[in-house]
């Protein structure tokens, strides 16, 4: 500037006063969000990750979440079908009963696709024996039902003089699954021998009680995830190749030529994808509330704090984005680093998998990622009825995110 | 008079100087052709012409106004054509002049911008689907936004088959006809002598000739220089044209 003589205007425009300010702006960004909108809405990645892929997502887990836990037992051919177990078992919800040879079950079983295997054979009971179990190999129950010779007692037909051994065949390999399978059949094998003993007041009961809640699905812990990961995903891999994009196009450098403040660039592409996001949520949770059960503690109150969260999240994610948009020129050097920011989010930000899974030594990484926040935030919400002020840590987390990658990206955003 | 005054402009990367003390006037009404190779620095001086660059030193004044000093008015002023493209990805023709509109923050009817340039048809087309000359007509169209003093164009005609550089060479004069100041660089010869009523010869970061083009050839001529073969009263351009006719054929 030293070298700056003062320009020596031969027409009268020398006295003019200078203009050291920028114009208003406002045009300037209503013009382009709306260009980043319309251009966001022709993208196919951003119609992928932003609502396709969390759909589909939703809809598979969503689906498969809402059985609960079945007991998957296959019949060998032959068994007794008119046997009391086996009446008895097809009444219970809660077990999937199959049927094949003796081989072909055992094979399922091996490969895990049944959790146990009954052949329910009748043996005569001779006349005069009371109520007596044999213990065949793999911790088998076996039936006798009341003494023979008793009608109507046991009431069940054709039982009279029959008693019936059931082997059930389960596998080492999966202890829970097999210890599941034995209770359920043991239980089965005792209400039966109970009533074949003629026992109607037995002297121990069991009452189980069902205190008011409501059935917490897959689909609730899936929902807020996918939301997470959708805002994550439109935040920085959006950002960050939008802009590197705008970049390489020399786009920045045309709109630099027009009195247009680089200030407000950033905030009208913040805004267009704040829109996008707006839909996302409301698609998504749409979405979840009318096809998959998904719970909304107070129901609208809940949706619109949802929605404020997620807005939230997204602004402070946009962080990530910006630092990574102002320190690449081309989209090939830049998609590593992009993995690097979302990949581990997306696997330890509990998305897909609850923080609590992970081990110990990895659970305080997991637990504050921005990702988590967002996550823990919105099943707190969603699930448990919590207020703003209730999830004040987790938006404060993000907040401190937040702060931390603007600096960054503020320091070290470069236009060209 | 003079709507452009560069003096004494300098521009250093490191080690490199770009543009090594250049200074020249630009009068208002008129078109104004930079040429020079590759790597003379005609870009360099456009683009701290255009407020794009800082300069190392020197000044430019557009208009009354410094560049340095009061860059938004000029920005105002002016309007650019960049050597590649530069437009919004995935938006079409109406909504690229709508989105400049903003930017400028002026009122536009696009329809009528376009049908300036022959585009009216593709106003719904996005400008990646465009071909090589309809870029740059659509590109001219841009700087026109802003109804601006100066336009600047960075080698418009490079890539364009000789029908479309014609009649691009009828959109700059039709613009200047309407009392716009047009700015060029080019890298052909024929066209600087065509279009330009004045021209500045670039190398190596400095200006090393200007005047009118006949000018120059005539100081050129002084100095006892003559064509080492006869020259034809034709050129292939010539029977080119001739064969193919002018009109344009790029959609």
């Amino acid at each position: 500037m030293s070298k700056m003589t003062r320009v020596v205007d031969p027409v009268p425009r020398v006295g003019r006063t200078t203009q050291a300010r920028a114009p208003s702006q406002w045009a300037a960004f209503v013009a382009m969000t709306r260009a980043s909108f319309v251009a966001q809405t022709r993208s196919l990645a951003n119609l992928f990750f932003g609502f396709l892929f969390p759909l589909v997502f939703i809809a598979v887990f969503g689906l498969l979440g809402n059985g609960g836990t079945n007991i998957k037992l296959g019949v060998s051919d032959g068994s007794d079908q008119q046997s009391p177990i086996y009446l008895a078992l097809t009444h219970i919800s809660a077990v999937q009963l199959s049927h094949g040879s003796a081989s072909s079950l055992e094979a399922d079983l091996r490969s895990g696709k049944l959790d146990g295997v009954l052949s329910i054979t009748a043996v005569p009971i001779p006349a005069g024996q009371g109520p007596g179990q044999t213990v065949p190999s793999q911790g088998s129950p076996t039936v006798a039902p009341g003494a023979g010779g008793q009608p109507g007692t046991g009431g069940f037909p054709g039982a009279a003089g029959t008693g019936y051994a059931v082997t059930l065949t389960t596998t080492s390999a999966s202890p829970q699954n097999a210890a599941a399978a034995q209770a359920f059949v043991q239980g089965v094998v005792d209400q039966v021998n109970v009533r074949a003993a003629g026992i109607t007041t037995p002297a121990v009961t069991l009452a189980t009680k069902d205190i008011a809640g409501r059935k917490y699905t897959y689909i609730d812990f899936v929902l807020p995830g996918q939301l997470g990961f959708s805002l994550l995903s439109i935040a920085i891999f959006g950002t960050a190749f939008g802009f590197v994009v705008l970049k390489r196009t020399l786009v920045f450098k045309r709109i630099f030529a027009t009195p247009t403040r680089p200030t407000t660039i950033v905030l009208a592409q913040g805004a267009s994808r704040l829109i996008i996001a707006f839909a996302q949520v409301i698609v998504l949770l749409v979405a979840g509330v009318y096809f998959f059960n998904f719970y909304l503690a107070h129901g609208a109150e809940t949706f619109a704090e949802m929605l404020l969260v997620s807005l939230f999240g997204l602004v402070a994610f946009l962080g990530f984005g910006l630092i990574v948009a102002g320190n690449f020129r081309d989209e090939n050097a830049m998609g590593p680093v992009v993995n690097l920011i979302t990949l581990p989010q997306f696997l330890l930000g509990g998305s897909f998998f609850p923080t609590d899974s992970f081990p110990k030594w990895l659970q305080p990484v997991a637990n504050n990622l921005p990702l988590s926040y967002l996550n823990d935030a919105l099943r707190k919400i969603a699930s448990d009825g919590a207020s703003l002020y209730d999830v004040r840590w987790q938006l404060l987390g993000i907040l401190a995110w937040g702060v931390v990658t603007y600096l960054v990206a503020i320091r070290t955003f470069k236009w060209e | 008079m003079a709507i452009i005054e560069v003096r004494e402009l300098v521009k250093r990367y490191g080690s490199l100087t770009a543009v090594n003390g250049v200074s020249f006037e630009v009068n208002e009404g008129e078109i104004f052709g930079i040429v020079g190779p590759n790597g003379a620095g005609k870009t360099t001086t456009l683009e701290i012409i255009e407020t794009l660059k800082q300069p190392t030193s020197g000044q430019v004044v557009i208009d009354g106004f410094d560049a340095r000093r009061d860059p938004w008015r000029v920005k105002r002023l002016i309007g650019v054509q960049l050597q590649a493209a530069g437009f919004y990805p995935g938006l079409t023709l109406r909504e690229l002049l709508q989105l400049f509109a903003g930017l400028y923050d002026v009122k536009v009817d696009p329809m009528a911008m376009l049908r300036k340039v022959q585009l009216e048809d593709k106003a719904r087309t996005r400008f990646e689907k465009l071909s090589g000359g309809q870029k740059q007509r659509f590109s001219i169209a841009s700087t026109l936004v802003n109804r601006p003093r100066v336009i600047f164009l960075d080698e418009p005609s490079t890539g364009l088959d000789p029908q479309a550089r014609f009649n691009l060479w009828e959109l700059v004069r039709e613009i200047r006809s309407e009392g716009v100041t047009v700015v060029l660089t080019t890298h052909y010869m024929e066209e600087a002598e065509q279009l330009s009523d004045r021209v500045a010869i670039m190398d190596e970061g400095r200006i090393v000739a200007s005047g009118t083009p006949g000018e120059l050839i005539d100081r050129l001529l002084a100095k006892g220089f003559q064509k080492p073969q006869v020259v034809r009263p034709a050129s292939l351009e010539d029977v080119f044209l001739d064969l193919t006719g002018k009109e344009l054929r790029d959609e």
